[in-house]
């Protein structure tokens, strides 16, 4: 048996971006719809915007590292030069945070909770869905592949070289 | 070597089986294989912090290509029969059945698919051989479990099956060479659980030492054996057959060597191959015997390709039945989530197995069964990753929260079925894509029909009753076949027979147009079985057919 590992199978036009989540955003009170025309004089790069992105969906706390402490954010950039939908997918994603969002990067824990909890239940037939979903498909992917973030966790070795000998005794 | 006795093409569990019974036999081999070779404590990560992104690690040509002919509407009436996940919801939301990443899941190298196969060993259900006497339906085996007995002994012993002494229908001349390893506590979960719904469910047979065996130590219970096994305890072909034929002195390698064409003369006795390299150009090798083992896809490919101006149509393929009957995987998956942990990443992929509905009037309504697998760690849920990706659904401090107290509690029930051939499913050249070589792909068409829809719709019943009886409040994930074409098992597409119009070789794998041309994979199926994996019976195919060989050359 074998999984799909990417749903990215669309190239999202910019007005589809901008359309659906607008309205989306309106609909749970998140902002202003006169906002999401205001253009942003300073535009974020990329990988400030992932940076932002990733550590809202890991961020830190007691035990573990926020997921741009293990570089999660450039490793995703990093996949992107060898595989082009992602890099679409990310160049449209940020554009379109850009030009939507002009305090991005100062958005409190809430906002930013409520910006993934709106993108995160948009309609699939959204740039902002499939850009949440494929983000956070490679944040948790890198992320848990660091044994940093494997503290407190059940599995905190790889299988080998020990395995679970103990299966023969329980 | 000088000129061999035999050429076998593709170094799999057919070509890696017949290898070394033809070298028992003194015979000289040469195997040819497409993929690289693979050093297991040095190529498997399961040692590595990323173990769990590098999974299988496939080498520079250790996978095809292939084209797909699959994107068929969904029939609407079966839609609960679509996959899904937790974390991404419906998984295929196009309408149309597509291809689940590779496909074709397979490995080019030497040990073939068994490098990432799980090592389930089954020998067939009787009655399966003999669908179309008893039932009506496909075909029958031009032998029978009682011819293949014998050398599904001699198979066991050389792989290192560990098994039970229950041997339901499936008669045994001798005990399984190991004992049966025990359950994990998953396995554990899910027999009782069945239990309570008057299923029996017993230890699977496994190509996984339960003893040390062979020069090869016992498996430690790591659950990755999908990821290629760095210790060497799982009977993968290399490890087994092909370990022994290369210490025989009668087998050489070529590995990352593509055939490209067999050779033939006008009266259809093959002389030789032809491998083709971008660099080397082209190079012939002869030898008297020839044995096809690419399985279903690419054997039939590389027959049609190999056409000539007097086998126009491919050779072996005089009544146009190579790539006709092939069959695909049937398959199902259902996994909930446990209130407690049951560390459930521990332990033996697919330790417990359900024969109850395995015959093939098991299921109502329908000709060909199913068997039911506990599949927790086989379908990757053994790490953070995989929970995290598919499983664990959100985002922020709950997410994190949510992977520590989720981790060991996941637990999966899989289905294979019987897939009986149609006639809309089959191997063809696609002329329209090709090779860095320049050769047609193996076209894969695939089509399912009301009978299989009822076998996926069996199995997503019974797993989904066993996981609410083990306590699983809450589905996390289903896969299937019904809307992705997802083939781990492939088969059929030259069959074996007694009659050359309805299929390609006969009951020892040689073909009827070309008597020195053999074929020694799952394309000479006839049947797939109710849902066993192949790899034990290929072994037992290709072995009786070298014992045939020897004989009559």
């Amino acid at each position: 048996m074998r999984y799909r590992s990417s749903l990215i199978a669309h190239n999202w036009s910019r007005r589809r971006w901008l359309k659906t989540l607008a309205a989306l955003l309106v609909s749970v009170g998140f902002i202003n719809p006169q906002l999401l025309t205001a253009q942003s004089s300073l535009k974020l790069s990329h990988e400030d915007i992932l940076r932002l992105l990733v550590d809202a969906l890991l961020p830190a706390d007691a035990l573990t590292p926020a997921a741009s402490a293990l570089n999660v954010h450039r490793q995703i950039l990093n996949e992107a030069t060898q595989n082009p939908a992602l890099t679409l997918l990310i160049s449209d994603g940020c554009q379109w945070i850009n030009q939507s969002f002009a305090s991005f990067s100062s958005f409190d824990s809430m906002q930013m909770e409520r910006l993934l909890l709106a993108m995160s239940t948009a309609d699939w037939d959204t740039g902002p869905r499939n850009f949440y979903h494929e983000i956070r498909d490679r944040a948790v992917m890198y992320y848990y592949a660091d044994p940093k973030a494997w503290v407190g966790l059940v599995i905190n070795r790889p299988p080998q070289p020990i395995g679970y000998l103990e299966v023969i005794n329980s | 070597m000088s000129r061999p006795d035999a050429i076998i093409i593709g170094a799999g569990a057919g070509g890696a089986a017949m290898a070394w019974r033809l070298t028992q036999h003194k015979l000289n081999v040469l195997l040819i294989e497409a993929g690289p070779r693979y050093e297991p404590s040095k190529d498997y990560r399961l040692n590595m912090p990323r173990w769990e992104l590098e999974r299988f690690p496939f080498k520079p040509n250790a996978q095809g290509r292939h084209s797909f002919d699959v994107n068929v509407p969904l029939a609407p009436q079966w839609d609960h029969l679509h996959s899904w996940n937790a974390v991404a919801g419906r998984l295929n939301r196009s309408g149309q059945r597509t291809v689940a990443d590779a496909g074709y899941h397979h490995v080019r190298g030497v040990g073939g698919s068994t490098l990432h196969y799980t090592g389930e060993s089954h020998r067939l259900h009787p009655e399966s051989m003999k669908l179309f006497s008893q039932f009506g339906v496909g075909a029958d085996w031009p032998v029978s479990y009682a011819d293949l007995e014998p050398y599904y002994v001699q198979a066991e012993k050389l792989v290192g099956v560990a098994g039970p002494l229950d041997t339901g229908v499936r008669w045994r001349s001798e005990l399984y060479p190991l004992p049966a390893h025990p359950l994990c506590m998953a396995s554990q979960c899910i027999t009782d659980a069945a239990h309570t719904l008057g299923m029996q469910w017993i230890a699977n047979s496994r190509a996984a030492l339960s003893k040390p065996y062979d020069d090869r130590p016992s498996c430690n219970y790591c659950g990755n054996c999908g990821y290629g096994c760095p210790i060497g305890d799982k009977g993968s072909a290399d490890v087994t057959f092909i370990r022994h034929a290369l210490a025989s002195g009668h087998c050489t390698i070529l590995t990352d060597t593509s055939v490209t064409r067999i050779i033939s003369n006008s009266t259809g006795h093959i002389t030789g191959v032809e491998t083709t390299d971008r660099h080397k150009g082209v190079t012939r090798y002869k030898a008297p015997i020839i044995i096809l083992a690419s399985g279903a896809v690419e054997t039939p490919r590389l027959l049609l390709n190999s056409a000539t101006p007097t086998f126009n149509k491919g050779l072996a393929n005089s009544h146009g039945q190579v790539g006709q009957h092939f069959m695909d995987s049937l398959s199902w998956v259902s996994t909930g989530m446990l209130d407690k942990s049951i560390d459930s990443f521990k332990g033996l992929p697919a330790d417990a197995i359900c024969w109850d509905y395995n015959a093939p009037n098991s299921i109502p309504n329908v000709v060909g069964g199913c068997r039911l697998t506990s599949s927790t760690q086989e379908i990757g849920l053994t790490g953070s990753v995989n929970y995290a990706r598919r499983i664990v659904p959100g985002f922020g401090a709950s997410l994190k929260q949510n992977i520590r107290n989720s981790l060991g509690h996941a637990l999966s029930i899989s289905g294979f079925a019987e897939m009986l051939p149609n006639e809309e499913t089959r191997i063809e050249l696609d002329t329209n894509q090709r090779d860095a070589l320049g050769l047609p792909l193996a076209l894969i068409r695939s089509r399912l029909t009301d009978d299989d829809y009822k076998r996926l719709s069996f199995m997503a019943e019974k797993t989904r009753n066993i996981l609410t009886a083990a306590g699983a409040k809450t589905l996390v994930e289903e896969f299937s076949t019904y809307d992705h074409f997802s083939a781990t098992h492939v088969f059929g597409s030259c069959r074996m027979g007694e009659n050359a119009k309805t299929s390609v070789v006969n009951s020892f794998g040689r073909s009827h147009d070309c008597n020195n041309l053999y074929i020694a994979d799952a394309s000479i199926f006839p049947s797939t079985g109710g849902g066993e994996a192949p790899s034990l019976t290929i072994f037992a195919l290709a072995l009786r057919t070298a014992d045939h060989i020897v004989s009559h050359h």
